[in-house]
């Protein structure tokens, strides 16, 4: 079953196309890289399947439903979630606190006012699961922003866990990431469930080659390849972009 | 657990909260008249500043019109009292919440469209028009005169509220009161949500919170409790002038909650007290009142940006470990 699909989507900023007329489908459980050299328009993208943008023409699907103008919070509501390129957190809160607010979001008690959030005790059970689950329950009452990069990636991958999200949305998560901490970082994703669908967009291609079912390549904004590893690796095109404008 | 208090933490807080209350309750008892009407009108401004706080501190949002609710609340029971000739506390204060509320509805709809520096100007304009209404509207108003005559209510009680000491404690009644709510929603999962949109807006919309919605009923939250204010002030002075909705008392807010300290929750508290009193205890000594109030805010800034309250909350967690 096709989770998320775009169908001939595009953006332009003024005169330029970030995105041209692209169409891409993801199914189920399936491990999707998008990728492309810089300025392909890969965050573009990203961005329109999110919800963070308004595709200028064409129409984007979540479970079915048309989502094209729906907005980033109700996304996540239908489970669609996402990390960010440059970290986004909320640094002078606890990791617990970051934690909670990421579960709470899609509790039905999130609009409540009238008990302490303490009280709730499910959302400090649930945020410990998580926390325990990726080694980190030992940091909960560090601030966000004492956090080491490589820690605040994982907690960021744990708040966009929260929402028990079927998709997943990765933007660059091992940019700026230590050879190490990127390792253990794509360990994280390789241990999910195929429960859920992960649609990871890179700079990077060895990051993706392990870890994609099927990629999708991306140039001055239009899919110009589409196949598993092994095809895009013998793709002439996609040498071509990468390899091509090198030598 | 961790956020669970521990019983010593608990007897603390509770020692605390009976130290108060001995202060305002029985302190008021043997001091003079004008230090009770002064601390009475501390009350009054404090809920005024918690109100005010619940944006800025919380949510972020500065806004430079919250002396609207003040004078929408003060005018609804003037109106009601002097034109309507309406007797009853307990409608009158009904029917100025809920025109506060919806003036709330109304205001933070139109400035709630707009963030920053947008936001801080539109709510100035907005409280303005108010201001412009109640100062040239003179036939409903009274225009500068203002409207005198305003009758504190009568519970037919053995003690008048007419008796300065007595109304003190009526006005202690709704500060308890609107201390209690506001600290109740402060620590809610609402209120942390608001928190986590002062500090990064984006990040709570991509977890999937529809801030718009969570600052908007704040904004009417604190339209309500500025509103209470307005109400208990103008019982207390008997009398109404468009200073009520002034951008002087706007401003005065907007001071209070910056002086004590807008990131902790009793900071704008001690904030109302310091500023009230300079305003009205020292200003009867020296004209120059306000070069004192802009010293004092200069220093802040400077030496405590995070406000009285907040810099004592930070020395005490700097020296906590030595007291033990």
């Amino acid at each position: 079953m096709e989770l998320l699909k775009a169908e001939g989507v595009s953006k332009n900023f003024d005169s330029l196309y970030a995105v041209q007329n692209v169409s891409l489908s993801v199914s189920g459980g399936e491990r999707r890289a998008i990728i492309g050299p810089n300025g392909a328009g890969k965050t573009t993208l990203f961005n329109l399947l999110a919800g963070e943008l308004e595709p200028c023409s064409g129409r984007i699907y979540l479970f079915g439903q048309d989502v094209t103008t729906t907005p980033v919070h109700q996304r996540v509501h239908l489970g669609l979630a996402r990390t960010f390129q440059i970290m986004n957190l909320i640094p002078n809160l606890s990791v617990l606190d970051n934690v909670k607010l990421a579960i709470q979001a899609i509790k039905p008690f999130r609009f409540g006012m009238f008990r302490s959030q303490n009280a709730y005790t499910s959302l400090l059970d649930e945020a410990q699961s998580l926390l325990d689950r990726w080694g980190l329950w030992g940091k909960r009452q560090d601030l966000m922003q004492e956090l080491s990069y490589g820690q605040q990636r994982r907690v960021e991958l744990i708040m966009a866990l929260a929402s028990k999200p079927k998709i997943l949305l990765l933007d660059e998560p091992t940019s700026g990431l230590s050879e190490a901490a990127a390792a253990s970082f794509l360990d994280m994703i390789r241990e999910l469930g195929r429960d859920i669908t992960v649609v990871i967009v890179e700079h990077d291609m060895d990051v993706v080659f392990d870890l994609a079912d099927y990629i999708t390549v991306l140039h001055h904004g239009e899919v110009i390849a589409e196949g598993t590893g092994r095809e895009i690796k013998d793709n002439h095109m996609v040498k071509e972009i990468y390899l091509g404008e090198e030598s | 657990m961790v956020n669970i208090l521990s019983r010593a933490q608990l007897m603390r807080y509770g020692a605390y909260v009976l130290v108060g209350l001995a202060v305002f309750l029985i302190v008021p008892q043997f001091i003079a008249s004008y230090y009770v009407l002064i601390w009475a009108e501390i009350l009054i401004y404090a809920i005024f500043a918690l109100s005010f706080n619940m944006l800025m501190g919380y949510t972020g949002l500065l806004s430079l019109g919250h002396a609207a609710f003040f004078g929408a609340g003060g005018y609804t029971v003037a109106l009601l009292v002097v034109k309507g000739g309406m007797d009853n506390f307990w409608l009158c204060i009904f029917i100025a919440l809920l025109v506060s509320a919806l003036l709330g509805l109304v205001f933070g709809y139109l400035a709630l469209r707009t963030t920053g520096i947008y936001f801080i100007i539109i709510t100035l304009a907005l409280a303005q028009m108010l201001w412009a209404l109640a100062w040239r509207w003179r036939s409903l108003t009274g225009g500068d005169d203002g409207l005198p005559g305003i009758d504190r209510p009568d519970f037919g009680l053995p003690w008048s509220l007419e008796d300065t000491t007595n109304y003190y404690y009526f006005i202690l009644v709704f500060f308890v009161l609107s201390l209690f709510i506001l600290y109740r929603i402060s620590r809610s999962p609402f209120g942390r949500t608001l928190v986590g949109i002062r500090e990064n807006e984006p990040r709570m919309q991509a977890l999937g919170y529809n801030t718009w919605r969570y600052k908007y009923v704040c904004f009417i939250i604190a339209a309500v409790f500025g509103g209470l204010a307005g109400v208990l002030k103008v019982y207390q002075d008997g009398f109404i002038s468009p200073t009520y909705c002034s951008m002087m008392t706007s401003a005065l807010v907007v001071l209070m909650a910056l002086i004590g300290g807008t990131r902790v929750f009793t900071g704008p508290i001690l904030g109302a007290g310091v500023v009230w009193i300079i305003k009205s205890v020292v200003s009867s000594y020296t004209e120059y009142w306000t070069l004192i109030l802009g010293i004092l805010m200069v220093v802040i800034v400077m030496f405590a940006p995070q406000g009285i309250v907040g810099y004592l909350a930070q020395l005490k967690e700097r020296y906590g470990t030595l007291k033990g």
